[in-house]
């Protein structure tokens, strides 16, 4: 008996080893996503049945009081659809500065190490009711085991090629952050849908006027990896930001494989000589202006490089992005766009979405990608 | 195999190496003609010595492609190569053992460990391959310390203190990847483990060029008594070599070699094992000879590695990934051309 256990535990650190080398990256998302989800009631009154991102119908409770939002946007979501007071645990990237200062109490919320495969036990000593977690069927089956309730939330694959089944799917993912949390967050989420139409009403009716020659090209990089070479590439949400602001992504129609972000090629982006080149998740653009390499494109030639706002989330993937598709657009056509003031327009979104009132110079600080002073 | 022939062989690898650099610098994702890229590289030179510049028949973005892309991803390609097979042939000469790689004494582990560490800490490229370059130098201090805290000398004790500071480096690297930010971090670190090129610059080569050159030079002059010391270590020393000093002095650049490797570009598995027996089954076991030649097939075979990984597919592909998929059929088939030669 003695030698059986000795061989299992020693089976078990050498798993539990073999873990801590794994990279949740490696990870396969899962491969049959049901792309809107749909609940509907199940057994007991106060669950319901749900069907994830992966396919797995999960029995969720109506009403979820002690929230794991883990999964990037959700936690920004929360905040959004008014449920954040919930949320006891989140990735530490999505705790942001600007997070804080909206929601102080977004400092006491317990931060998750390794979001992706998360420790069980960290989340069941949280007492929580429900995981708001990516799509990946391993990390959701570990927690199912534990006892814990997770959904898979992340969109395995991108289901959109036009701007018009791009809203669609912005508008299904919050609507489904909304179900999930229940309480009055669908009377929330209505009412940004109305802001968002409105906008993208306003933008349609200028942008209308130009035809798509006058769109210029942008080149969008995602984080500072690879000295810039990191970009957006078809069917993440930046193309469909830039579409709606009237632009063209010149990685639009970039083999993405897997992803819709990846490491292009210098000879490609010089190739594409974009006009206009956007920095997401960066703060400094002396990474391009400093590198020779990037000298002969337009957009450098003519010093249109510009570092993208950040606020409470990514603005690129967040609900902030249809500031970021306002923003987008008053940079691309700034004659169309004269009269539109974008720090008035972050004040607005702050004080009826997170019910923050926003001074004029944080609103500065959010559009120049600056942490809060 | 007389000593003439097998310098005329060395010769032949030099002009292949200028051939192959030649050739994938004309090759690319953006079309440059070749001729175009004949006269962007005369221009260079007329600009430069003679101050009379060509006429130019190209433009702004052919010139950035060729002298700012190219040129220096293939010159940190033919350091890099060069540089790692070097090393690996001067281990395997100094540890009298054909399985060595660079990597032994830990310099790669220990690179990784500082570049991951910058990357968590948020630090921009040049600090991350400071970073590298400081980690990769404390493992090897660390490893040939250990030898010396208990008094032995013997190259089984550098070994094995090697393969525990390595392993301690790589536990490390775990610890880093397990702590990383999935949504930015991670990537950034698992792509910097495997290899890449993509984002090379000439201030990157210029940085570690001058330590490199004067590595291989100092390799290059040593190479009678890597002879010597694969021997054996008494008769070595019979022989006059001061043996601790020359294999210090040898792990001294090995290691400085592979950590300027690893800082530009990242760790790239293979190259350092394979090359030298490549140089070895097509040169033979004189390190006068073979040492030159891992220099210039390292160097050629990197080159060749890294227009593939810039060029297969619309994203890079980390160069461990080819060399591996490369090199492994490449060295089947030169174990099996040396067999029949055998028989």
């Amino acid at each position: 008996m003695k030698k059986i256990i000795s061989i299992l535990l020693s089976l078990t650190l050498i798993l539990g080893l073999l873990a801590g080398c794994s990279t949740p990256a490696a990870e396969g998302e899962c491969d049959s996503p049901a792309p809107s989800p749909s609940a509907s009631s199940g057994a007991g009154a106060d669950t319901v049945l749900y069907t994830d991102n992966c396919g797995r119908e999960v029995e969720i409770p109506t009403d979820p009081q002690r929230i794991a939002a883990l999964y990037g946007p959700t936690f920004e979501a929360s905040l959004l659809l008014g449920l954040a007071d919930r949320v006891v645990a989140s990735m530490g990237g999505s705790l942001t500065a600007w997070a804080q200062v909206v929601y102080p109490r977004a400092a006491e919320i317990a931060s998750i190490n390794n979001p992706q495969t998360p420790n069980v036990e960290d989340l069941t000593a949280l007492d929580v009711d429900l995981v708001m977690h990516w799509s990946t069927p391993d990390a959701l089956e570990n927690m199912e085991n534990a006892g814990l309730t997770a959904l898979g939330l992340s969109a395995a694959e991108p289901t959109w090629s036009t701007t018009d089944e791009y809203v669609q799917a912005v508008k299904d993912e919050y609507r489904t952050y909304a179900t999930v949390l229940g309480d009055d967050a669908m009377e929330r989420y209505q009412l940004w849908e109305a802001y968002f139409d409105e906008k993208l009403d306003y933008l349609d009716s200028r942008i209308s006027t130009l035809s798509q020659e006058d769109y210029p090209t942008v080149y969008y990089i995602r984080s500072n990896e690879n000295d810039g070479l990191q970009a957006y590439l078809n069917h993440h949400g930046a193309e469909g930001e830039v579409m709606l602001a009237g632009g063209t992504l010149v990685t639009g129609d970039y083999d993405a494989s897997v992803n819709s972000y990846g490491t292009v090629t210098m000879e490609d982006v010089i190739g594409w000589d974009p006009e206009i080149i956007i920095l997401g998740r960066c703060t400094d653009t002396g990474m391009i202006y400093d590198n020779p390499a990037w000298s002969s494109i337009t957009a450098v030639q003519n010093g249109d490089v510009y570092v993208g706002p950040n606020g409470v989330f990514y603005w690129d993937s967040s609900s902030e992005r249809v500031l970021n598709i306002l923003w987008l657009a008053k940079l691309l056509h700034p004659d169309l766009f004269e009269d539109l003031d974008m720090v008035a327009e972050v004040q607005e979104y702050y004080s009826t979405f997170y019910g923050y009132d926003l001074s004029e110079e944080h609103a500065k600080l959010i559009l120049a990608h600056q942490d809060p002073a | 195999m007389s000593h003439r022939t097998k310098r005329w062989m060395l010769a032949g690898f030099a002009v292949v190496l200028v051939f192959v650099f030649l050739i994938c610098l004309c090759v690319g994702r953006f079309y440059v003609p070749p001729l175009q890229t004949a006269r962007i590289l005369f221009n260079c030179l007329a600009e430069g010595i003679f101050h009379a510049p060509l006429e130019v028949t190209w433009n702004d973005s052919m010139e950035s492609i060729i002298l700012n892309v190219r040129f220096p991803r293939l010159l940190a390609a033919v350091l890099v190569g060069a540089g790692l097979s070097v090393s690996g042939a001067a281990y395997q000469g100094v540890f009298k053992n054909p399985l060595v790689s660079p990597d032994l004494l830990g310099v790669s582990a220990g690179a990784t460990v500082g570049a991951s560490l910058a990357i968590l800490l948020g630090c921009a490229s040049t600090l991350i391959q400071l970073s590298a370059l400081a980690g990769g130098f404390l493992a090897v201090f660390i490893t040939v310390s250990i030898p010396k805290l208990f008094r032995n000398n013997s190259s089984t004790m550098l070994v094995l203190a090697g393969i525990i500071i390595a392993g301690f480096m790589s536990s490390l690297q775990s610890l880093m990847k397990y702590i990383a930010d999935p949504e930015v971090e991670l990537s950034s670190i698992v792509f910097w483990t495997m290899g890449s090129l993509a984002s090379i610059k000439m201030t990157d080569v210029l940085m570690v060029a001058p330590a490199m050159l004067a590595a291989f030079v100092a390799v290059i002059a040593m190479r009678w008594r890597v002879n010597l010391l694969s021997l054996g270590e008494s008769e070595a020393l019979s022989l006059g070599v001061h043996v601790s000093r020359v294999r210090g002095l040898l792990i001294l650049c090995s290691t400085v070699l592979t950590a300027c490797s690893v800082c530009m570009c990242g760790t790239i598995g293979w190259i350092g094992l394979v090359i030298p027996h490549f140089s070895r089954l097509i040169i033979g076991e004189d390190n006068r000879y073979m040492i030159p030649a891992s220099v210039l097939l390292g160097a050629s075979f990197m080159v060749i590695v890294d227009t593939f990984a810039r060029n297969l597919t619309g994203s890079e592909i980390p160069l461990s990934i080819i060399t591996g998929v490369l090199g492994t059929p490449v060295f089947i088939w030169l174990l099996k051309m040396q067999k029949v030669r055998v028989q």
